[in-house]
């Protein structure tokens, strides 16, 4: 079918809009969320955005505009939408080539609408307009990290964080684990329950991240039904999360007398391939004696039904690759199910252990 | 053709189910009071609109030091709203938090808002100054949470600066996670500390006039009605699934004995020393099924001659009501009184504002669980418009009788008729069934009504006051001395003690 497009575009007469340069893609950027939003044109009072409705009119996503139509003819038709199609209920925001927001760009309609389209142009990575619905029960990540809580695969006290470059997490803030990594859609969310959407889940079983196994063949603990006190008998407590600038999470709990600091980003690679950079932030206190966290302890970086090493610090498990990224080294403790175990024992002050996750 | 009439049959049968299931709906919802007409009259409702786009379920409600109302909803936001106690409303809604599990009470204390939901106490705050919290720190999260009922709600900051936890069971009759079934204490710093064991599943929780803690209760295994209970140290509030958390109460000695079933609360509580008999028991239906919020009224006069008084809200019923307390041989009983009904849905939360409105808020969920207010959900206030109605503003127990209240003088002829007061009695079987019936009826002789110099109060002698039951009285025979009738004749003693002078 894409060759009628080309088919088309010989026998079609349109003619060049004037589309200015963008010398300040921020700017024109800024300008275009403006417009869309209810303190602009309020161009999402008959829009859906990102598979948000917020008026009734349910009028065609503009997440997919950058996508659907060429620049040339966004900028015709946004002038005189009526010209494209007599019975369409579209006004012209710029009358005569006037724009009712003078402030914006010096009220250049030309410049305001390649504002928008700088702006669409980011499909559904673009930051959300103002004024937007929030009435879906799809939580959908535009430009900025977004976060639920509730019960899910992730347990009852379950964290989700959506990414920019649509990665995903699910963190148990009652155990402090991370238990599931997953890309592409966020969430559904309804009162207390999240579930997650997208693709290409990983899942880890239940269970506290620092441990000091008792035996080689101990089992790693997790909550059992009747361990009423777990896990703050084994020294931890979850203290909450700050956001960053952008809103990422950093989870923040105790281990013994350590404050774990648990941060997670969405980072692109060489080929733009996003991947999950975590950074584990101890802080430590001088001369404790008496806590878990006063002796050596490992970290259970990773489960899989069967992981491998290339090296102390690259292991794949199952679809997983993990990279361990500090001056660490990891082991694989094989069994029922393999674990990947990084022995620790944080000096007193700060101390980072760094990963890469990619899948 | 033959399509549409079809059609049109279809569409007959679903009108006809749809009626049929809301009459069944108000049928098994109970019999009306039939006041709000008359309410409106001195308590007019005000809607208070929500934005298309805004998700506004409303569970938890505050007010902050700059007069604007937060509102903590099921999505797990908290808006910041200007302007919802202006007349007419004219409301602004500011987005200060999200993301977080269903919010379901609310305390803002020191720049910072605590929030309380199934699974921990939460302090949110605002650390640069852009108006959206960015620091959400677990203050608690150490009781069990792990089963779909296990609700907790909690009070305001309590001058020490803790938060009083109330949680439900994990089933009506069961509790298999941590503490579930007790009353907690969340400190300032963090820590847990449990308080009290015996509830079933508590609703809101708050501080009376004298500041004592106390949580709504649901009828239920062990309760017979919706109560309001005394979150008493040590105490042991009434159902025994919640025993088996003390032995990680170390503060708190487990009583020597169990409440035995099939039994009334004036033997047990003779028996298990740490069992405390409710505060004021509702009676089921009549008044209130599934009371959720309450809040005391410090509002100095600017929402009637109710000062000092409990306002409570019903979830099913969609109603407000009041309540009064007092302390008798130290123990807490009191009264509850009808207020307004007509609200728009189910009741979650009430609040007063800094003017002296009641702001009432909720949501209904599923068919399965009907609600009278038929809204999805809805932000109201009841303002007062200044003209006093002629209630009983409070029933208070004396040795050998009560002591009525009015709003306004009352005709002494009426008020002096013993024929004015009927009064029966009626406890419940305390037991491990669901909810209980209403049992050994009494019917005490008013001997004599003795109205005060002022006319504004009453008090009656009594054949005999009944310790342990459900004072009933219906004063409709009694007029103000303007000739009018009581906005509500009805009203409800809880006799826990019975004074000694």
């Amino acid at each position: 079918m894409g060759h009628l497009v080309e088919l088309f575009a010989r026998v079609d007469r349109l003619e060049s809009a004037r589309i200015p340069e963008v010398t300040q893609s921020n700017l024109f950027r800024s300008v275009g969320h403006e417009l869309v939003g209810s303190e602009g044109f309020s161009c999402i009072a008959c829009h859906e955005f990102n598979g948000q409705k917020s008026g009734e009119m349910g009028a065609i996503d503009l997440a997919t505009a950058s996508r659907r139509l060429q620049k040339n003819w966004f900028h015709l038709y946004l002038r005189e939408p009526a010209r494209f199609n007599p019975t369409v209920i579209m006004p012209s925001y710029w009358p005569e080539g006037r724009s009712g927001r003078t402030n914006l760009l010096e009220g250049d309609a030309a410049r305001q609408i390649e504002a928008l389209w700088v702006y669409l142009a980011d499909g559904d990575r673009a930051k959300k307009p103002v004024g937007l619905s929030r009435q879906s029960r799809e939580l959908r990540v535009g430009d900025t990290t977004e976060l639920c809580r509730g019960q899910g695969p992730v347990g009852y006290r379950g964290i989700g964080v959506g990414y920019p470059e649509r990665l995903n997490l699910g963190f148990d803030s009652g155990e402090m684990a991370l238990r599931m990594l997953w890309k592409g859609e966020f969430v559904s969310i309804d009162a207390g329950h999240f579930h997650p959407r997208g693709t290409d889940s990983i899942n880890f079983p239940p269970g506290i991240p620092f441990h000091r196994l008792e035996s080689p063949e101990a089992t790693w603990p997790r909550k059992a039904k009747t361990n009423h006190l777990f896990p703050h008998d084994h020294g931890y407590q979850f203290l909450g999360y700050h956001l960053d600038a952008r809103r990422r999470p950093t989870f923040r709990y105790r281990y013994g007398d350590i404050l774990v600091e648990d941060f997670f980003e969405d980072v692109l690679d060489a080929q733009s391939k996003a991947y999950f950079r975590r950074t584990l932030t101890f802080t430590t206190p001088s001369g404790s004696t008496a806590s878990p966290a006063a002796q050596p302890f490992e970290f259970r970086a990773a489960v899989g039904q069967h992981i491998t090493s290339s090296s102390a610090r690259s292991f794949s498990a199952d679809s997983l690759r993990l990279r361990i990224t500090s001056d660490h080294s990891g082991r694989v403790r094989s069994g029922a199910t393999d674990e990947v175990l990084i022995p620790l024992n944080p000096p007193p002050g700060r101390s980072t252990l760094t990963l890469e996750y990619q899948w | 053709m033959r399509g549409s009439l079809a059609k049109t049959c279809l569409l007959g049968a679903i009108t006809a189910w749809a009626a049929v299931s809301v009459l069944r709906a108000e049928e098994d919802l109970g019999a009306m009071w039939g006041t709000a007409q008359e309410e409106a009259k001195y308590y007019p409702i005000v809607d208070i609109p929500i934005p298309s786009g805004v998700p506004l379920h409303p569970g938890g409600l505050e007010v902050l030091p700059d007069g604007r109302l937060a509102v903590g909803t099921r999505r797990g936001d908290i808006y910041f709203v200007r302007g919802a106690f202006d007349s007419p409303p004219r409301p602004e809604y500011h987005l200060f938090a999200s993301g977080q599990d269903e919010v379901f009470s609310l305390s803002w204390k020191d720049g910072a808002m605590t929030a309380t939901s199934w699974a921990e106490v939460t302090r949110i705050t605002d650390s640069d100054a852009d108006g959206v919290a960015d620091r959400y720190d677990t203050l608690s999260n150490n009781w069990g949470y792990a089963e779909g009922h296990e609700f907790a709600f909690a009070s305001k900051h309590d001058p020490e600066g803790n938060i009083w936890v109330a949680l439900g069971l994990s089933s009506s009759y069961e509790s298999h996670n941590l503490f579930r079934g007790w009353a907690v204490k969340v400190t300032p710093g963090g820590k847990m500390i449990p308080i009290c064991s015996g509830l079933r599943s508590p609703g809101g929780v708050g501080s009376n006039a004298q500041g004592v803690l106390f949580a709504i209760e649901s009828q239920g295994p062990w309760n017979g009605c919706c109560s309001l209970k005394h979150l008493k140290p040590g105490g042991f509030l009434g159902h025994p699934a919640s025993y088996n958390w003390y032995p990680f109460a170390p503060g708190v000695p487990a009583p020597a004995l169990e409440p035995k079933s099939d039994s009334r609360m004036g033997i047990e509580k003779k028996r298990v020393r740490e069992l405390v008999p409710p505060v004021v028991k509702f009676p089921y239906i009549k008044m209130g099924r599934s009371i959720s919020g309450f809040r005391l009224n410090k509002t100095g006069g600017k929402f009637g001659p109710f000062d000092n008084q409990l306002f409570l809200g019903d979830y099913s019923l969609s109603l407000v009501m009041r309540a009064t307390t007092e302390q008798i041989n130290g123990v807490w009983q009191g009264a509850c009184y009808p207020f307004r009904e007509g609200l728009a849905t189910g009741i979650m939360n009430v609040e007063f504002s800094p003017k002296g409105q009641l702001m009432a808020g909720g949501f209904t969920t599923s068919r399965q669980w009907p609600v009278r207010g038929t809204s999805p959900f809805a932000l109201q206030r009841i303002d007062w418009n200044g003209i006093t109605p002629f209630e009983i503003q409070e029933i208070n127990i004396r040795k050998d009788g009560f002591r009525i209240t009015f709003t306004e003088p009352v005709d002494s002829q009426t008020a002096a008729a013993v024929a004015s007061y009927r009064i029966v009695t009626y406890t419940h079987v305390y037991h491990g069934g669901y909810g209980s019936p209403e049992v050994d009826h009494t019917t005490p002789k008013v001997l004599r009504a003795v109205p005060s110099a002022d006319g504004r109060s009453v008090n009656l002698t009594l054949n005999q006051v009944m310790e342990d039951h459900i004072h009933d009285f219906d004063l409709s025979g009694i007029r103000s001395q303007a000739g009018r009738r009581l906005v509500h004749n009805k009203a409800y003693y809880t006799v826990n003690e019975i004074p000694k002078n």
